[in-house]
């Protein structure tokens, strides 16, 4: 999203996505555009990242510390700290750098974890950060709790923007998919309830909630983060529920995610940060579940308040204006950075966009040009053929009527020898009389 | 016993659905472990087959995903399903039925490689007697879609050229799965089967990338191995008013391909539809040669056809085919070749120059449109010029130097 958002806005750019193990680590969810490897962290590293690129832009979920960030690819603590795979998230390019290089957080969510050692860090770096905006209140207070003191801004992930970039066409396609597949209910009112280890202790609350509803609700159960799959927590939500209810695959994609939560009329429960916006991105009421909510009656409260206000309209607005400037700010940034470096090769004029539906709209007229010339070509066929026929019955006319000037000429000759006769000649008297007599006129002459 | 390579980071994720038929499956699962390198992964879909395929997979296939529905979703939904499994920047759909021949995937890989203006590639479809199946498929008015090249000899070089297609049948498609997943996968709209795969490419080219039918590529395909004639028909009767209904608007200005006999152009219109600029070269063994390996490079997208007066034989000119020109003769002369192609050239050179004047009549009466040129590189300039062809491609914005 925030790469779509920065390049919606400068289509010049080129935005590259890094990862810490990119395409090295292929997985479903990179949606077949892997990002390339962010590698070891050194100075080196650091330099040559920093000579790639105008603006740096550190975005997503964030694990702080190797250990933690080194498990998710399976690797061990040492292998972890010895990539300083974290150090490009928290410390970037490092001071002397960032003061050529720009580097933003943009709405980072950070964990509970108080590791006093990445408080230190975060201290340190977010000092001199150009733009710190984090996801949620709970990365706010975390950095709160570090001692980080500049002013933090809380908002919500670039998610919030995903009609911009799924197309109704492709929601309702997944949509009817999933329908398809068994996977969501072909209709009536759906609520998502995330498959989650939080959420486990709360069924009965979460069965509560649902049961407060007036008029039909069907549940959808969807794993959104890595959990245990949906079996076990979908099992115990029906019975608690007393029916069945739907369950999503864990493979599942992004836009499949998406396409349950837009149409997802009850809303959506549970802890994923990106799961609640997505669901208010469609206007759907919201509950994120946190230790709170677990006790009774809390969530129930929060559901019905969640349902009552989610009107969509006024929030959804604002948020989407906030997150709209803060992308603004961030272009702001990297062309500002940008013009500072040396004029380097220039690139070329027109947009990337323009000039690729430019492209394609030639090309779409060169296709239909070619469309009327086979049409026009069958046309042409048939009238070729009508001249050919014309040409026939001509030359049949032009036979007929040479037969016919021959026969004339044939009895023209006859007549001429007739004419030329004694017997015509001595009987003119009397082929004159008996004319007369018929009532014509005379003769001619002999 | 079946195994397939663990392959730790796998460029390429190979989808198959089976409904059945264990004894085929089984050939082109091997045929893929003998006749692919090791930079793919296997996922299989069994959509509930009716004997005992689902189980002979989880039996004798190691090292792929095998995913189990308990009812049959169709060809188009199973599909998407491997897609969800898949890690692979690239997707190749493969039938049941549907046995690769060696060295199939470098070609197909290539031509993704090098141009980002492509979506989905095809390879050449062989019947198992070895006669050319599919060469790309082609749409027509009233929501037509054929095969193109059905029962033709597969050496025939009218089908040894790589080229632009309407779309290609998903028995074997390879596809990035980031464009895939832009245009929401296979339509569920097309139930059980039939015409997703048209649906598809002309979603991708309404998004601008194309579908190229790349002919170094050979798998042969035994067709209807999970399902009887009749009810392919019937899924195909289904379909039909579905793909009719979507794309009205774009195959309203297409040709009908019917009526052939009296309408020859119809079917180059409508194979060639997908490359609206074309040139014509008529080598006649006399006069400069046409740099044609220049004027594909400079414009990767035109169609040419090199049509030899002088040699009969040189149709098969495998250079050439391999840059993805149309490389023809005729034993029935100028005009009547001329005839069957009515209409459809931007520009057309004549090598001789001498000889351009005896040409004179037949171009005039079944080319009127286009520009006349000779061989040098300046009138062949002025003729895509004047022919209205987009500026030639600079050595630097070449893709990679594969012609679509």
């Amino acid at each position: 999203m925030a790469r779509h958002e920065i390049q919606r806005r400068c289509e010049n750019a080129e935005v590259r996505a890094f990862a810490p193990l990119g395409h090295r680590h292929p997985v479903r969810s990179d949606g077949g555009e892997p990002a390339e490897p962010l590698g070891t962290w050194s100075p080196t590293r650091a330099a040559e990242l920093a000579g790639l690129t105008d603006c740096v832009v550190v975005t997503g979920e964030l694990i702080l510390n190797d250990e933690g960030l080194g498990a998710r690819y399976g690797m061990t603590p040492g292998e972890a700290r010895a990539r300083g795979l974290s150090r490009f998230f928290v410390e970037a390019l490092g001071a002397e750098l960032e003061m050529e290089c720009p580097v933003v957080w943009q709405s980072v969510g950070l964990t509970d974890d108080d590791d006093p050692e990445v408080s230190a860090r975060l201290r340190t770096a977010l000092a001199r950060r150009t733009l710190v905006t984090v996801r949620d209140e709970r990365s706010r207070r975390r950095l709160e709790r570090a001692g980080v003191e500049r002013d933090v801004v809380v908002l919500p992930d670039p998610i919030l923007l995903v009609a911009r970039w799924l197309p109704e066409s492709v929601l309702s396609k997944r949509l009817a998919y999933l329908r398809l597949m068994g996977w969501y209910p072909a209709e009536g009112p759906v609520l998502v309830i995330e498959a989650s280890a939080q959420l486990r202790p709360a069924i009965a609350n979460v069965a509560s909630a649902i049961g407060d509803v007036e008029g039909p609700v069907t549940v959808v159960v969807a794993e959104l983060t890595p959990y245990d799959g949906t079996g076990g927590l979908a099992d115990e939500l029906a019975a608690a529920l007393g029916c069945d209810v739907f369950r999503m695959p864990a493979i599942a994609g992004s836009d499949d995610i998406a396409a349950a939560l837009g149409a997802a009329q009850a809303g959506f429960i549970g802890t994923s940060t990106l799961g609640a916006t997505t669901a208010k991105a469609y206007g759907r009421p919201v509950v994120v579940l946190d230790a709170a909510d677990v006790a009774q009656g809390s969530l129930a409260d929060g559901y019905r308040a969640a349902r009552a206000a989610a009107d969509g309209g006024k929030e959804l607005a604002e948020l989407t204006s906030a997150l709209d400037r803060q992308f603004d700010r961030v272009v702001e940034i990297s062309t500002g950075a940008a013009r500072r470096r040396p004029p380097g090769p220039v690139a070329g004029d027109g947009s990337p966009t323009q000039i690729e539906a430019m492209r394609r709209a030639l090309a779409h007229r060169a296709e239909r040009a070619a469309a009327e010339r086979a049409t026009f070509a069958d046309r042409v066929v048939d009238l070729e053929a009508v001249v050919a026929r014309l040409e026939v019955e001509a030359g049949h006319l032009e036979h007929w009527g040479n037969s016919q000037a021959e026969a004339r000429a044939a009895a023209e000759g006859e007549l001429a020898a007739l004419r030329a006769t004694r017997t015509f000649r001595w009987t003119y008297a009397a082929r004159d009389l008996y004319r007369r007599l018929r009532g014509g006129n005379r003769l001619g002459p002999r | 016993m079946i195994a397939f390579p663990c392959v730790d980071r796998p460029d390429v994720s190979i989808v198959m659905v089976t409904y059945g038929g264990w004894e085929w499956v089984s050939r082109a699962l091997g045929a893929i472990v003998a006749n692919t390198e090791p930079c793919y992964e296997m996922v299989v879909v069994d959509n509930a087959s009716p004997d005992d395929t689902g189980d002979a997979l989880d039996r004798s296939v190691l090292g792929a995903t095998i995913v189990r529905n308990d009812r049959n979703v169709g060809f188009g939904p199973g599909a998407n399903q491997g897609a969800l499994h898949a890690v692979g920047r690239y997707l190749l759909f493969l039938n049941s039925d549907a046995f690769v021949e060696p060295g199939w995937l470098p070609p197909l890989r290539d031509v993704l490689d090098r141009d980002p203006r492509v979506g989905a590639v095809a390879p050449r479809l062989l019947e198992p007697d070895g006669t050319l199946q599919e060469a790309g498929g082609l749409v027509g008015a009233g929501g037509f879609a054929g095969q193109f090249g059905m029962g033709a000899d597969a050496n025939d070089a009218r089908y040894r050229y790589r080229r632009r297609v309407d779309f290609a049948s998903a028995a074997a498609l390879l596809v990035r799965r980031r464009d895939f997943r832009a245009v929401g996968g296979f339509d569920p709209a097309y139930g059980m089967g039939y015409f997703e795969d048209v649906d598809l490419c002309l979603d991708l080219w309404g998004r601008g990338l194309a579908t190229v039918y790349e002919p170094a590529s050979t798998v042969v395909h035994l067709r209807g191995a999970s399902t009887t004639f009749d009810e392919s028909q019937a899924r195909a009767a289904r379909s039909h008013p579905v793909f009719l209904r979507k794309w009205a608007r774009q195959l309203a200005m297409r040709s009908p391909v019917a009526e052939l006999e009296r309408y020859p152009h119809r079917l180059v219109a409508s194979r060639d539809a997908r490359a609206p600029d074309r040139i014509l070269v008529v080598r006649t063994g006399r006069g400069p040669r046409a740099p044609i390996d220049e004027l594909a490079s400079r414009w990767p997208d035109a169609l040419i056809t090199v049509l030899h007066l002088d040699d009969p034989d040189a149709a098969g000119d495998g250079r050439l085919l391999g840059l993805g020109v149309e490389v023809a003769s005729t034993e029935d002369g100028l005009g009547a070749w001329l005839a069957e192609r009515r209409f459809h050239y931007s520009v057309v050179v004549v090598e001789d120059e001498g000889a351009g004047t005896l040409y004179d009549g037949m171009l005039g009466r079944y080319q009127p449109q286009a520009v006349r040129s000779v061989a040098t590189p300046a009138a062949l300039d002025r003729a895509m010029a004047e022919a209205g062809f987009a500026p030639p491609l600079t050595r630097a914005a070449q893709p990679g130097g594969v012609r679509p």
